[in-house]
């Protein structure tokens, strides 16, 4: 009797066990990351394209000058704040609501005087649709330092519709026609159905370039981008829920008791 | 509480434990299509509680 309550005993705390609850947070998640966003310590603000604020800037590239394929980049610049602890790295980046797809780039850029500067990671995006979390490399977290600002953009390889209308765009080259007047390598563009060209800067929002000229459509992009570090993890335990192992046994234990009652009970009245 | 046990009884009822763990294996199977650690752990701690229910069973019917 003694042996059998202590089996059960132990049953009941192996049942515990498993209702630990267990978050896995490097994994693409398909449904909404809330889990994963509660561990993050950078939440930005939700950006989309046309981006009009001064800490969202739009870009856009074309691959190939007369091609059709054509993506639009949307950069946030961000405060990356001082470590809580030392040993403290970017874990992952959440995308919260991205549209687009089905694939592109993560870039972060120095800061320089408020816009976008040179790129120091560059790194492909199997997914920029639904939640994504993308795992940080270690090539991330060098190239970062705490207490400095930086922009962090998403590059969209989406849109292939590039000639249906007028279209923003940023081009690695200059064209034959931009370079005579003197256009740098690197700038936004606006072109039409047509091909005629006018020069915005290389990093603008869509207000900003637009208002000399008619507006097109917008490729669609939108995204909210979290930066979770792993100090951040210290946030407190999940509250336990029981797993359905742990339910099963606690039911089937619960039963088991309940017919041996019966059973108790049964004999009882036999004798009687 | 009185836990009856008969050793004779309870032999059988785990081979019927033993059988619907099987039915289980391949349930699980079906519907998650993969086994986890936790699928062996519950199985090894269910067999023997799901026995000793068939054993009382058994017993009920008896008495019977």
């Amino acid at each position: 009797m003694k042996k059998l309550l202590t089996f059960l005993a132990f049953v009941l705390a192996s049942g515990m066990i498993f209702a630990q609850n267990q978050q896995p947070t490097h994994v693409l998640q398909t449904g909404t990351p809330i889990d994963v966003l509660s561990k993050c310590d950078q939440k930005l603000n939700e950006v989309s394209n046309p981006a009009d604020g001064p800490a969202a800037l739009t870009s856009t590239r074309k691959f190939g000058w007369f091609g059709n394929w054509i993506t639009i980049e949307i950069a946030q610049q961000f405060h990356y704040p001082r470590m809580v602890r030392s040993g403290q790295v970017i874990e992952f980046m959440a995308f919260q609501g991205v549209s687009g797809g089905p694939a592109g780039e993560i870039n972060i850029m120095r800061d320089v005087n408020n816009e976008p500067g040179p790129r120091i990671i560059n790194e492909g995006l199997s997914s920029v649709q639904g939640n994504v979390v993308y795992d940080a490399s270690e090539a991330m977290n060098a190239a970062v330092r705490a207490g400095n600002d930086y922009w962090v953009s998403v590059i969209n390889y989406s849109d292939s519709t590039a000639n249906v209308g007028p279209r923003w765009f940023w081009t690695t080259t200059a064209s034959a026609t931009n370079g005579a007047n003197g256009h740098p390598p690197y700038y936004v563009e606006f072109t039409d159905r047509d091909q005629a060209f006018s020069q915005c800067a290389r990093w603008t929002n869509h207000k900003l370039c637009t208002s000399a000229f008619q507006s097109g459509p917008t490729l669609g992009m939108n995204y909210r981008l979290s930066i979770c570090r792993n100090a951040s993890l210290n946030l407190g335990n999940g509250v336990p829920t029981m797993t359905q192992w742990g339910l099963f046994l606690f039911g089937l234990i619960v039963l088991t008791l309940g017919v041996v009652s019966i059973y108790n009970f049964s004999r009882k009245t036999v004798v009687e | 509480m009185n836990f009856p046990f008969d050793r004779e009884v309870f032999d059988k009822a785990f081979w019927i434990a033993c059988g619907l763990a099987i039915v289980g294996w391949i349930l699980i199977y079906l519907i998650w299509g993969k086994f986890l650690v936790a699928d062996i752990i519950g199985m090894i701690l269910t067999i023997p509680i799901m026995a000793y229910l068939i054993h009382v069973l058994m017993l009920i019917r008896r008495a019977e």
